[in-house]
């Protein structure tokens, strides 16, 4: 159709722009990646970072181990923790007050545009105005504090307009300079946390492939067992430690199921409904009763058994099974993504439990371990600060989507007899999806890149704020530790990419289909 | 009245009054500035943030203008500039990438992108010494390029989403006609992207007026944009909260003017398409 | 009365004309070009003493056009990660602030990136005008490399006298004294001890372990003979402990900048602030407070004859673009008339032993104070300020400050400070 001559010059139109994405993003990517396996800055006394010809040895994953497991780059670990409660908190606030502010706007309202200017100015302001007025307003002895305490308080003409029993004295509550930290974990059980999320991934695409299918049994067993071994390992199942329990209810349990299954079986193969494929699970069933049967009789079990061996045999199962689930359900294209993110971190679970790192990741047990790992309640103020200049942005995106629904699509739904949250429902909420994602996607990157708006409302050495974007900018420029830095920016880069390049994956897929 | 009805006024109330409230709470930080730059420093005290000032003392805006002209200045260079070349070329480039086959495309779209969500600190130090390997460090063609590579992915991105729903007979019907690269560019796809450059030029001037990191690393003083002796103004250490707050006021309000202006087009263009991406 | 101004005008140009021969000589150079200072002097805190300083730069040397680069922002980050770019880049600015010592050599120096100044010492003679000890901490394997433009106390205890009056409370002279008074500050509502961000917290903390550790065991720490998580350091830390205990540090201590918490204690919020002596430029010029009436001054708890320093000075880097300008600028720095017309405004001392501090016009009463303090007490070094330990591990220390407000353990703080040691190769 198109004039070989045209084709080459919409290519040499593309050419500029390629080349300078080519060196302002990949060079420069592969610069910083390459400073990040050398020392540069690590020994500041022996070889000066600054240097013009700068002496920098390659040491490889060196500056990554450190960052993971050096107990004074706890800084660095906790910025990862702040970085996950930041984008999920300022995704979630953003997304409901998106939606919400949304969903009033659409209600054919009077002067719209002052609405709507309204929720979307803040988003015209730079990090560093917002930060700065935020600041202010979260002083913990002015600003938000005393709102209420102003509000309660008004007069007109020296008379309260609120009774005595409304008024109130001004809060204390610190916001940015709170200590608090909520949900507190160790950071030693993090891969686990992982590979249950990753397991749940698994098994959850895993049983959706399978759905219908003659594994389906197997999958959906495998979940069973992930959830016991996650309440193992959070210790809500303390009781269950009991023999009783595994000596009676387990077994007594198996065996009538297997007599059910059984006879079920039996009774369709004899209706001629089935072939005897169905007594397969019970069969399989009545073997581990066998099994089980023999541990009591061999006296293998004991307390320790159910306390230790038993959830360890229990994840080897889950990794066996799951394993084989994954290989079933590999044909199956949309959860091939989400099998291989699995995959993955099952795989850095069992490296791990392998020992095949052993410092990797360290059981760190001295007084400096101890330090505030979980929701740091001085975020609260940031996050807010974010949503309301985020919020406004998303409020657009629905407003667009939730219009670009055909108008005789509601029309007709409402006819059908429909609610007004019904036609939202079912008719305009699905068609948000896209448009959710791609909100999500531009929340989530600005989220994991956050810098000027903690630097500018909580200052540069505040370790309940940190995040990575401004560890890289003290530790980096201002302790001159490139390396380090370059390693920051380099894990920061693997986190966008992993939210990222599913994204720009999917899409590219579905267009080709359509 | 029906119970329909009761129900429906009683509805819209409940609307009117949630917007309202949101509002409010979305005006409060633009009370809390306007309301400080109009006071005197004698009268700032966290304590009384949301006291109406005893008089009006707009000196705070004179001398905040007057410190941050020359930088308003190089702000506005700076901007309308790399907006305008990134809206072009992107324009050129969403319209190769959705309309023409190009080798490659499949990788090549995906990478392009991939420059829109890097962490900026992550390059700052190849790329200063680029910048100062082709001499164009400290000045504002400097910052100007910089602005227009890292904002092609999503101005590319915009386009090419909203090029794809041009239907292809249009463009294919024109190619018939004789038409070639750039007579189907200026007299088919240009006349229709009217709500994707308004789009791509809300989101960029807004992201290059307000960019910081970048101003601060690659200019002088004098070359500066207004983010910089915005953040010395702010981030100083003044106790003058009347300063920084006017100066606040001062630099966002080009953005915010754009925003008040182009607003409705802006929600406009993102139903255009842009936001399917 | 046109006249006595004009004769004593021409007596101002003969004496500078007389003691400052370098800046004659640059005069007849007929200089041309620009000159770039780099600094983060703007707004309260140093901006009108370096436009001054530059004003009288422009004065003797009017073709040249000299560009005031400041970049402010959270205690130097920007500034600092501004000036790395740019030194890595090749891009050095003509001159820039930076404190003698550690942040000057151990950043600086060791890195080859400045030039060696002995000449310039030599030719303004400048070696009897500068104590001995300052230009030891500028000096790095025989040569000096930074002109010192003044000097700042760190260990300072700022109060308001007429309110401490009516709390009944004495100045303490110990850490001890000051943590008996508490209670009967706390229970008047007042703050003991008002600190603010960060930095503040550190600055506060060099004057504990100073008084914990007295002057020999500080500077061993820096020489190594000093064990960072040895029984003296876990005594710091302790007492540091005690002491935050009586400061707002769970309020809002982060909110606050060092001026704010200064206010404080104008304001009879707070009774005592540990602050460097800029506090004093501070009240004296914006908040126009009378030295000695509206605020007093008192060495640092336990730290009574020992001045506890920390320099700004200006320097030359290689390969800069206008090398002669910035050699006239650095010759008008160390001059007595530079160093007036800088420190009177700064609210410091000059750094030279022959600028006028006897007269009460330039330098008020605490600035007099200082003045004798300095050539009268034991002198050591900062850490907060760059003087004793290089950049690495002045950053670093804010993760063991981090450490310890965390963990409230001086076990964890000591240990960790002896790994940013180790890590950092700035203790010796």
């Amino acid at each position: 159709m198109y004039s070989r001559r045209d084709r080459i010059i919409a290519f040499l139109m593309l050419t500029p722009s390629l080349i300078l994405l080519a060196i302002f993003v990949y060079f420069f990517i592969g610069q910083t990646a390459y400073f990040s396996i050398t020392d540069w800055g690590n020994n500041p006394t022996e070889k000066p970072p600054l240097a013009e010809n700068v002496d920098r040895d390659i040491i490889e994953l060196e500056n990554y181990e450190r960052l993971m497991t050096d107990l004074l780059e706890f800084r660095f670990r906790n910025s990862l923790v702040n970085t996950f409660f930041f984008t999920l908190f300022f995704l979630a606030g953003c997304l409901i007050l998106g939606f919400l502010l949304a969903f009033l706007l659409d209600q054919r309202i009077v002067a719209e545009g002052v609405f709507r200017t309204i929720f979307l100015y803040p988003m015209s302001l730079s990090f560093v105005v917002t930060g700065t007025i935020w600041r202010w307003l979260f002083q913990p002895r002015g600003g938000i504090n005393v709102l209420p305490e102003k509000l309660t308080n008004l007069t007109i003409g020296g008379t309260h307009i609120f009774p005595e029993s409304w008024r109130t004295e001004p809060l204390d509550y610190g916001w940015l300079e709170s200590r608090t930290t909520l949900w507190g974990f160790n950071w030693a059980d993090v891969p686990q946390y992982l590979t249950y999320i990753g397991l749940a991934l698994l098994f959850i695409a895993v049983f959706n492939s399978l759905f219908g299918d003659r594994w389906r049994s197997l999958a959906s067993l495998s979940i069973v067992l992930v959830i016991v071994r996650f309440m193992y390992a959070i210790g809500m199942l303390p009781q269950w430690y009991t023999a009783r329990f595994f000596e009676n209810i387990i077994p007594d349990t198996i065996t009538l199921l297997v007599i059910v299954m059984g006879m079920l079986a039996v009774i369709n193969f004899i209706r001629g409904s089935s072939d005897l494929s169905e007594l397969r699970l019970p069969a399989v069933l009545l073997g581990v009763r066998i099994i089980i049967l023999l541990f009591y009789e061999l006296e293998v079990y004991d307390t320790a058994f159910f306390r230790d061996t038993l959830p360890e045999l229990l994840t080897y199962g889950i990794l066996a099974l799951g394993g084989f689930s994954v290989f079933t359900a590999i044909q199956e294209e949309r959860y091939k993504p989400v099998i291989y993110l699995g995959s993955a971190i099952a795989l850095v679970y069992a490296a791990n439990e392998l020992g095949w790192w052993e410092n990797f990741w360290l059981p760190l047990d001295t007084p400096l371990a101890e330090i505030q790992k979980g929701y740091n309640a001085a975020l609260s103020g940031i996050i807010i600060a974010a949503v309301w200049q985020m919020s406004g942005y998303v409020m657009a995106l629905f407003l667009a989507g939730i219009r670009g629904v055909p108008e005789e699509l509601r029309e007709a739904a409402r006819v059908d007899g429909c609610a007004e949250w019904q036609v939202y429902m079912h008719i305009i909420m699905p068609n948000l999806r896209a448009v959710a994602l791609s909100a999500i996607i531009i929340l989530g990157h600005i989220s994991l890149k956050i810098f000027d708006l903690v630097f500018a409302m909580a200052g540069p050495d505040k370790g309940t704020t940190m995040v990575p974007g401004l560890l890289l900018y003290t530790d980096g420029f201002r302790g001159s530790q490139f390396a380090k830095g370059s390693a920051i920016a380099v894990v920061m880069l693997v986190l966008v990419s992993l939210v990222i390049i599913p994204y720009l994956y999917s899409n590219l897929r579905t267009e080709r289909r359509t | 009245m029906t119970a329909y009805q009761t129900q429906r006024i009683l509805w819209r109330t409940t609307v009117y009054i949630l917007l309202v409230l949101v509002s409010l709470v979305f005006l409060l930080p633009l009370y809390v500035v306007v309301v400080t730059a109009l006071k005197e420093p004698i009268e700032i005290r966290v304590e009384r943030a949301w006291d109406f000032p005893s008089k009006l003392y707009w000196q705070s805006f004179k001398d905040a203008w007057l410190e941050l002209r020359p930088q308003f200045r190089n702000s506005l260079v700076l901007t309308v500039n790399a907006t305008a070349i990134s809206a072009v070329m992107g324009s050129l480039n969403g319209y190769v990438l959705a309309k023409w086959r190009i080798p490659g495309e499949k990788v090549l779209f995906p990478l392009m992108l991939f420059g829109m969500f890097i962490p900026y600190q992550a390059i700052l130090i190849p790329l200063f010494t680029f910048l100062s390997d082709i001499g164009l460090s400290g000045g504002l063609p400097g910052l100007v390029l910089v602005h227009v590579v890292y904002g092609l992915p999503i101005t590319t991105l915009i386009f090419r989403n909203f090029y794809v729903q041009i239907p292809d007979e249009i463009i294919e019907a024109s190619a018939i006609d004789g038409a070639g690269f750039f007579n189907i560019y200026t007299r088919v796809v240009f006349p229709l992207s009217l709500p994707a450059f308004v789009v791509v030029i809300i989101w960029q001037f807004t992201q290059i007026w307000n960019e910081f990191l970048f101003a601060v690393m690659l200019t002088k003083d004098d070359t500066a944009p207004i983010t910089v002796p915005l953040a010395a103004l702010a981030g100083g250490e003044a106790v003058q909260w009347n300063f920084p707050m006017a100066g606040a006021i001062i630099a966002a309000l080009p953005t915010v003017l754009v925003y008040i202006i182009m607003g409705r087009y802006f929600i406009r263009g993102l139903l255009a398409g842009s936001i399917k991406g | 009365m046109k006249r006595r101004l004009l004769v004593l005008l021409t007596l101002c140009m003969l004496v500078t004309a007389t003691v400052v021969p370098g800046i004659t000589q640059a005069q007849d150079g007929e200089l041309s070009g620009d000159l770039e200072i780099f600094s983060w002097w703007a707004g309260d805190d140093g901006g009108p003493a370096i436009e001054a300083l530059i004003a009288l730069y422009s004065e003797r040397h009017p073709g040249v056009e000299v560009i005031n680069a400041t970049v402010t922002g959270g205690s130097g980050v920007n500034a600092r990660a501004v000036l790395q770019t740019r030194m890595l880049g090749g891009d050095p600015p003509d001159s820039f602030q930076v404190h003698a010592g550690q942040e000057l050599i151990g950043t600086w120096v060791i890195a080859d990136r400045m030039e060696d100044l002995t000449f310039l010492y030599e030719q303004e003679g400048w070696f009897d005008a500068f104590p001995a000890g300052l230009i030891e901490l500028l000096t790095y394997e025989g040569g000096i490399y930074s002109v010192p433009l003044n000097i700042h106390r760190s260990n300072v205890l700022w109060y308001n006298p007429a309110q401490l009056e009516t709390w009944g409370v004495a100045v303490p002279a110990t850490w001890d004294d000051f943590l008996a008074a508490c209670p009967t500050l706390q229970d008047q509502g007042v703050t003991p001890l008002v600190v603010g961000e960060a930095w503040t917290v550190n600055h506060l903390w060099e004057s504990v372990a100073l008084s914990v550790l007295g002057v020999d065991a500080w500077n061993g720490i820096w020489t190594g003979e000093t064990d960072p998580a040895g029984p003296e350091m876990i005594d710091v830390w302790a007492k540091f402990g005690e002491i935050l205990a009586c400061t707002n540090i769970n309020e809002d201590a982060g909110s606050l900048t060092w001026q704010q918490a200064v206010d404080r204690v104008v304001d009879g919020g707070a009774a005592f602030n540990v602050m460097g002596d800029w506090a004093a430029g501070y009240m004296a010029t914006t908040l126009e407070l009378v030295p000695g009436e509206g605020f007093g001054w008192a060495p640092a708890p336990g730290t009574d004859g020992v001045f506890m320093m920390l320099s700004d000075s200006f320097g030359l880097p290689n390969g800069v673009a206008n090398r002669d300008n910035t050699i006239a600028w650095l010759a008008l720095l160390g001059s007595v008339e530079g160093q007036d017309t800088f420190n009177s405004l700064k609210g410091s001392i000059p750094a030279r032993v022959d600028a006028d501090t006897a007269n009460a016009e330039l330098y008020n009463a605490y600035l007099q104070s200082a003045a004798a303090d300095w050539s009268a007490d034991t002198i050591v070094g900062s850490l907060a300020h760059g003087l004793v330990a290089n950049q690495r591990f002045m950053n670093d220390f804010n993760v063991v400050m981090e450490v310890f407000l965390t963990s409230s353990s001086a076990d964890a703080a000591a240990q960790a400070m002896a790994a940013v040691c180790a890590q950092s190769g700035a203790c010796g």
